[in-house]
């Protein structure tokens, strides 16, 4: 029996919609559990975590252990509860939330991505070492609260750039000498310095074993905020080699990941340097300038045959569902 | 060198660090969480030989992450201290980015036992429902009443795994094995575990990669030494 696909977020979010698009071209089941309504929602889980019912005012009860694939983009549910102006929303969809982020950490079927395999991007520095360990080249980079180790480390490098660690989006910029008299705030807390490697811009989609390369050809540093810089930025589809797409198929195993976006600058030799994975890739930012078909990919990963056979077996499941229903 | 990470008032680290220190881990540097949290300079860097740390500690101590054997984290959490001086704006973000600055320092510390990682400095804090799962899967069976019931002889007991290896008291074979089990599931070396033994069973209460080692006593002071030799 197959069983359907399930995706959790904002359906309006373009990721999210790409998917589903490309989910029902398959002819897929598919159900959007809508985040916004989740104030609605009751979620009880079996005693593993893996198993349980989801209570909907808009859409029939779900049982956990009858679906066959997950593909979540969940937005902070402070964020969520504020953005739709009811603060008094937020505990159950806190509650709510983290009991959902135990099934998808718990549940046997695929899931992109399991929320502790995403939480490697809450360090960058320290993601950076697993990439590393993984097998490829990084950047060399301080972090440091000592304004003179930062100055000895450009008088090093060269050209440097900053740039945040956590989760928390930062602009990456270069680091120019009259940034020099601002140097005495990182005393506060340390801060990452990064030699600035020249060179070409590749974003990496990886799902399972598919790899979709894009160049991005920007003058900006970030080429992210490239329009705010009053640069351009243009992006066509690519070909990495066959050993640098293995490596990002591995490292995307690596960091336990189904799905990544992995980011290399390839510098003037073509040598692959990987300046982070980004674990819940907003991809139609490069598939809408490129028609590349990552969300086609995405899809025919989630509606894989072989996941259909993977999970509780039959027996386990029917005990799980008669459970939850008393 | 070996370090000992722990929180500024804590007795059973304490304890732990003198046994460590009479079975020949010298020198023993402790590390209190107030150091983590300020008035530290720390140098990370990163390239293609690995990553390093340097942290000057307020008190003139100088750790350098390249001369660390290893050690023991007992600090699951550390905050950043002078968030306070902070506009309320930036107070979120520079406790996320010190936290995450934390994660990457002392990942790159050579032999800790449970190696630090974005769910916990001491390894993976799950909350108690999280656990509840892990420990249902390991083979135990769960607590669904209040501890205070009186028509029971309710004894806590508390359980250390490292490795496999199962400190304090002795639990039935059953009990062991899901204890050894849920140590490997949770991905930690060092685990402790806390148990309710009834009249007619042991069930599981809670978990975590922290906490009181002292129930592990000697025998657990002379393993962590061998494990960190």
């Amino acid at each position: 029996m197959n069983y359907p696909v399930i995706i959790i977020g904002i359906p309006s979010d373009p990721a999210l919609r790409a998917v589903r698009q490309s989910l029902d071209r398959l002819g897929t089941e598919v159900i959007v559990l809508n985040q916004r309504e989740s104030f609605s929602w009751d979620l009880r889980l079996g005693s593993r975590g893996d198993t349980g019912v989801l209570k909907r005012q808009h859409g029939p009860s779900i049982f956990l252990s009858r679906v066959s694939a997950v593909y979540s983009r969940m937005m902070d549910p402070r964020v969520l509860a504020a953005a739709e102006g009811h603060e008094e929303w937020v505990d159950h969809m806190t509650t709510l939330h983290r009991t959902l982020g135990i099934w998808l950490e718990q549940t046997a079927v695929n899931v992109l991505n399991r929320p502790s395999a995403m939480m490697t991007n809450s360090s960058k520095p320290y993601q950076s070492q697993l990439i590393r360990t993984a097998g490829f080249r990084v950047p060399r980079t301080i972090i440091t609260n000592d304004p003179d180790a930062v100055r000895r480390f450009a008088s090093d490098v060269g050209r440097v750039v900053y740039k945040s660690i956590s989760g928390q989006r930062s602009v990456v910029r270069l680091l120019e000498p009259a940034d020099d008299r601002r140097l005495n705030r990182i005393s506060w807390c340390p801060t990452q310095f990064q030699e600035f490697l020249p060179g070409q811009n590749i974003r990496v989609h990886v799902i399972g074993d598919e790899v979709i390369a894009t160049e991005i050809a920007s003058e900006a540093v970030d080429y992210r905020y490239a329009e705010r810089e009053g640069a351009s930025v243009t992006m066509h589809a690519t070909q990495v080699s066959s050993a640098v797409a293995e490596s990002c198929v591995l490292l995307t195993r690596a960091l336990r990941l189904g799905f990544s976006g992995v980011d290399l600058r390839l510098d003037g030799h073509g040598d692959p340097y990987c300046l982070e994975v980004n674990p819940m890739p907003a991809f139609t930012y490069f598939e809408d300038r490129t028609g590349q078909p990552i969300a086609d990919a995405v899809a025919r990963y989630l509606a894989s045959p072989r996941l259909l056979n993977v999970g509780l077996a039959a027996s386990r499941r029917r005990d799980a569902d008669r459970d939850l229903r008393n | 060198m070996w370090l000992l990470l722990k929180r500024n008032s804590d007795p059973a680290a304490t304890w732990l660090a003198e046994g460590l220190s009479a079975c020949g881990l010298n020198p023993l540097v402790i590390i209190n969480e107030s150091a983590l949290s300020g008035g530290t300079v720390w140098t990370q860097r990163i390239g293609a030989n690995g990553a390093t740390v340097v942290m000057r500690l307020s008190d003139g101590t100088i750790v350098d992450s390249t001369r660390v054997r290893g050690g023991i984290c007992l600090l699951g959490w550390a905050g950043a201290a002078p968030v306070g001086d902070f506009v309320q704006e930036d107070r979120s973000y520079v406790q996320a980015e010190h936290w995450a600055f934390l994660v990457s320092a002392l990942y790159c510390v050579p032999g800790l036992i449970n190696p630090p990682g974005p769910l916990g400095l001491a390894g993976p804090e799950f909350g108690l429902r999280e656990w509840q799962c892990r420990a249902a899967k390991a083979g135990f069976q769960l607590r669904t009443k209040p501890v205070s019931s009186n028509k029971e002889t309710c004894l806590r007991q508390r359980v250390i795994v490292l490795d496999t290896e199962i400190f304090g008291v002795q639990p039935p074979s059953r009990i062991a094995k899901a204890c050894l089990s849920l140590r490997a599931i949770s991905g930690c070396r060092l685990l402790g575990i806390e148990l309710l033994q009834t009249d007619a069973r042991w069930e599981f209460l809670s978990a975590s990669p922290t906490g009181d080692l002292r129930p592990g006593g000697e025998p657990l002071i002379e393993a962590l030494t061998k494990a960190l030799k």
